[in-house]
């Protein structure tokens, strides 16, 4: 499998057409996923999948090695996603006035507290302002810095709106207790 | 915190997956099929701003190249129209003053020359009688009107040549004038413009003439006829 990506890579920085094709059916799954997981409609992320993959095709070049391609591709799908949404939306980021510590409990929550929990279903309800935060702190990893300069935001935005998230979060499964509670 | 809700979260993320539709891959294949020709075009582009500058640097370089050429040439030229601009200005300048002369002349043939003819004549016929005198002034006044004119008197009477000389002497002063005209910076310059139209004619380059000296041949034979040069006999 890695001798065979090894080759398939090799043949895709030669821009062979069938090479790629492999790329993309190896990887369109999982990058659709993550672009769907910030612009939260299955058309807008097949547009920025488009758009994506191009652009990696095209400078596979500037790709390290195959083992980093992953990522590499991840990155681009992420900040195509982002691109996307300045482009496409309007994002109203509220005043970073009072960051309050609130919620940040429940990340650290046990899993077995929430046993219907469903990743898709959460990130589809989330409000898109803090699901950008929210993405890339905790699915990319990124610090609050990083997040500042990727979204054009000050950084203390960038923790309101972790904050916001979290909050959300406790509220969105409370909810979601409360909906099964009233079920039974 | 292995078990956390954040890591769920994460774990959860990293196994989403999604099937795209169909035909994602045809539109991926026809953007980049867009995107290769892109470039070509970006080059052709490129090409046709090199040939644009080569084309201009060419023109500059010829040009340049012609000016130092034609710079040893065109100084000496400079230096002849500028003689003939010399020329031009002092000859209206001549004419002027001449005309000026000739006002004054015709100015004073009215009124004090005639007086003084008349002082003059009037020494030289003392001895003579006065109805002589009156002759002669009327005779003078005959005279003058076609000098005036310009028309040259055909009298020999030695009176009218007095007149003559009269008028002559009163000439050559304006002549004199002229010569003031002429400076010495004109001078100067007239025998400078000499010298370099000696170099000018001293100066053996040609146009083309890199400096490689081919010897003419004595005599070349063409379809069995000799023919001879004149040159180097």
């Amino acid at each position: 499998m890695q001798k065979d990506f090894k080759h398939i890579f090799s043949l895709a920085l030669k821009q062979e057409r069938l090479a790629q094709k492999n790329i993309y059916e190896m990887f369109s799954g999982r990058m659709l996923a993550v672009a769907k997981s910030y612009v939260n409609s299955r058309e807008d992320a097949e547009d920025v999948l488009v758009t994506a993959f191009c652009k990696a095709f095209s400078r596979i070049g500037e790709c390290r090695d195959e083992k980093s391609f992953p990522f590499w591709l991840r990155k681009i799908v992420v900040n195509d996603s982002i691109t996307f949404i300045r482009k496409n939306k309007n994002i109203l980021y509220s005043d970073a006035g009072n960051v309050e510590e609130i919620g940040n409990e429940i990340l650290d929550e046990n899993e077995a507290n929430f046993p219907d929990f469903d990743v898709e279903n959460v990130l589809g309800q989330m409000p898109l302002g803090y699901k950008l935060v929210f993405n890339l702190y905790i699915f990319e990893d990124k610090k609050h810095q990083e997040i500042a300069e990727i979204l054009n935001i000050s950084e203390g935005t960038s923790k309101s709106q972790l904050n916001k998230a979290k909050k959300w979060l406790v509220e969105f499964f409370n909810q979601n207790e409360n909906e099964k509670f009233i079920k039974k | 915190m292995k078990n956390s809700l954040k890591n769920k979260f994460r774990t959860g993320y990293e196994n989403l997956s999604e099937q795209p539709s169909q035909n994602l891959w045809e539109k991926i294949e026809a953007e980049l099929e867009n995107v290769q020709e892109k470039p070509e075009i970006k080059i052709e582009r490129k090409f046709n701003f090199w040939k644009i500058a080569a084309v201009i640097l060419l023109f500059i370089s010829v040009g340049l190249l012609m000016n130092q050429l034609m710079n040893n040439k065109i100084q000496p030229n400079e230096n002849q129209f500028a003689q003939k601009e010399n020329v031009e200005k002092i000859i209206p300048e001549e004419n002027q003053s001449k005309i000026v002369s000739k006002q004054k002349n015709s100015i004073q043939n009215n009124a004090p020359e005639s007086v003084k003819i008349v002082d003059h004549e009037s020494r030289d016929y003392s001895e003579k009688t006065i109805p002589e005198i009156k002759k002669i002034k009327s005779e003078n006044e005959k005279t003058e009107f076609p000098e005036k004119n310009g028309i040259a008197l055909k009298e020999d009477s030695p009176k009218s040549g007095k007149v003559h000389l009269v008028n002559e002497e009163k000439k050559i002063p304006a002549k004199k004038e002229k010569v003031k005209y002429v400076t010495a910076e004109d001078l100067l310059f007239e025998r400078e413009a000499g010298k370099s139209l000696k170099e000018q004619g001293n100066d053996t380059r040609k146009l083309g003439d890199i400096g490689v000296n081919i010897e003419k041949p004595k005599s070349v034979k063409i379809l069995g006829i000799t023919v001879y040069s004149d040159e180097n006999k």
